[in-house]
């Protein structure tokens, strides 16, 4: 190994760790955060020389596979509140937001009923900051299947909006125990 | 407000790490033996091609045909015999590509498609070793490919690779056991895998006679022994496959 190889990761760590972080945050409670984070660079060192430059894309993509690794050994179902309680504890609060509460809490409430793939597609773009091609480099899918995924996010994000509208007791009851992450 | 403008003003702001976690966890990270652990993960690439003596890899940005994974692959190996100077140039036709085996990895799917040349010996191969996740297509740079080279034979040296069924054996790395190959004998419909504590029947495919699967019951043994099997429950002949050493 080279210090120069030492000295890039040392940067990426720095640089790109509390996007990571925030990736995986929103996936696995609090406690598991640095664990991920640290399993994923330390894949990422093992194989360095392969990691595409810049390392963001592949960083997710890596932390994604440790988090559903880490899901299946635990057997883990992500129920709905659970989703709920993880991209809560992620999403900034509505006040650093700039929006209402309420905003905040419907958004949340809509996110956490998308599909797992649809969320990951949008959230990955606009929470994660990466491209549109780097976001299906990171799920390993093609970069028309992820414009499909994101269209259809947003799709159900703004049928949700418009059930907002009628009262919560005429809205479909949603099973909490629905199996929607592994 | 949009939900697009709800949505992004939601967006997490990254959180700096704390300082004393993050150097320590660096520090060990930096500390890991990346080159053994390269080499551990390569163990079976190695021995399943060793075509990286002679095989010229594409440019990762060759493209691939948008059908099935197997049409990806024969526009690949296509490619890959085109271009002079490699391993591939001159073979003249491929035979389509036929999937060996393909079965879930802990990370990914490992995947091995092989190719024959219609009027020459050799045999080209491209395969995805946990780096495809195996739903759609393969592109080109989750997949290793190439024609001939050397194989580690079974004294362990190296000898050319002329022939599909010298492909494949018993691997135990970071994904755990795992054992594929193509059946030597064209009759041959299952093989069963045997060892202390291992007793696992697997099919042979039909097109490619190639058969494969994780063992994770193999942790502790050092080889398995393969009887291939025909329909009528004749024993065809067996063999024992050992684990890479080291």
């Amino acid at each position: 190994m080279s210090s120069s190889d030492e000295v890039e990761f040392s940067r990426a760590w720095d640089r790109d760790g509390p996007r990571v972080a925030a990736y995986v945050r929103r996936h696995v409670p609090a406690d598991d955060v640095q664990d991920v984070v640290a399993e994923t660079f330390l894949q990422a060192w093992r194989r360095w020389e392969e990691v595409p430059h810049p390392p963001i894309a592949w960083l997710i993509g890596a932390a994604r596979k440790v988090i559903g690794n880490s899901r299946r050994a635990r057997r883990r179902r992500g129920a709905l509140q659970d989703r709920l309680t993880l991209l809560g504890s992620a999403a900034r609060s509505s006040e650093d937001a700039g929006v209402l509460a309420t905003e905040r809490m419907a958004a949340l409430d809509a996110l956490a009923t998308l599909p797992e793939q649809q969320r990951e597609a949008l959230l990955l773009v606009a929470w994660d900051g990466l491209s549109p091609d780097e976001a299906a480099s990171a799920l390993g899918i093609r970069p028309g299947t992820f414009r499909v995924r994101t269209h259809r996010a947003r799709a159900a994000l703004d049928q949700s909006h418009a059930r907002d509208d009628q009262p919560r007791s005429l809205r479909p009851a949603r099973p909490l125990n629905e199996g929607g992450l592994r | 407000m949009t939900n697009d403008t709800i949505l992004t003003a939601l967006a997490p702001a990254p959180e700096t790490f704390e300082e004393d976690w993050s150097r320590e966890a660096l520090a060990g990270i930096l500390a890991t033996d990346r080159l053994a652990a390269a080499r551990r993960r390569r163990a079976r690439r190695a021995t399943l091609v060793g075509a990286a003596v002679g095989a010229i890899t594409l440019s990762t940005a060759a493209a691939v045909a948008s059908g099935g994974p197997a049409d990806a692959v024969k526009d690949l190996l296509h490619q890959f015999i085109e271009q002079p100077n490699t391993t591939g140039n001159g073979l003249g036709e491929l035979r389509d590509p036929e999937l060996v085996a393909q079965f879930p990895l802990e990370h990914g799917v490992f995947a091995l498609w092989v190719a024959t040349p219609t009027s020459a010996d050799g045999v080209c191969f491209a395969y995805a070793d946990g780096t495809w996740d195996g739903t759609g297509t393969p592109t080109a740079d989750q997949l290793d490919y190439g024609c001939g080279g050397e194989i580690v034979g079974p004294d362990q040296h190296p000898v050319p690779l002329t022939r599909p069924d010298q492909l494949g054996g018993f691997f135990k790395d970071a994904d755990g056991p795992l054992v594929y190959g193509i059946a030597p004998f064209p009759d041959a419909t299952t093989v069963r895998v045997s060892a202390a504590g291992v007793d696992r029947t697997l099919p042979v495919r039909a097109d490619s006679h190639g058969y494969g699967a994780t063992l994770p019951e193999a942790a502790h043994v050092p080889a398995v022994t393969l009887t291939f099997i025909d329909v009528g429950g004749r024993v065809l002949g067996s063999k024992t496959v050992y684990a890479p050493v080291g």
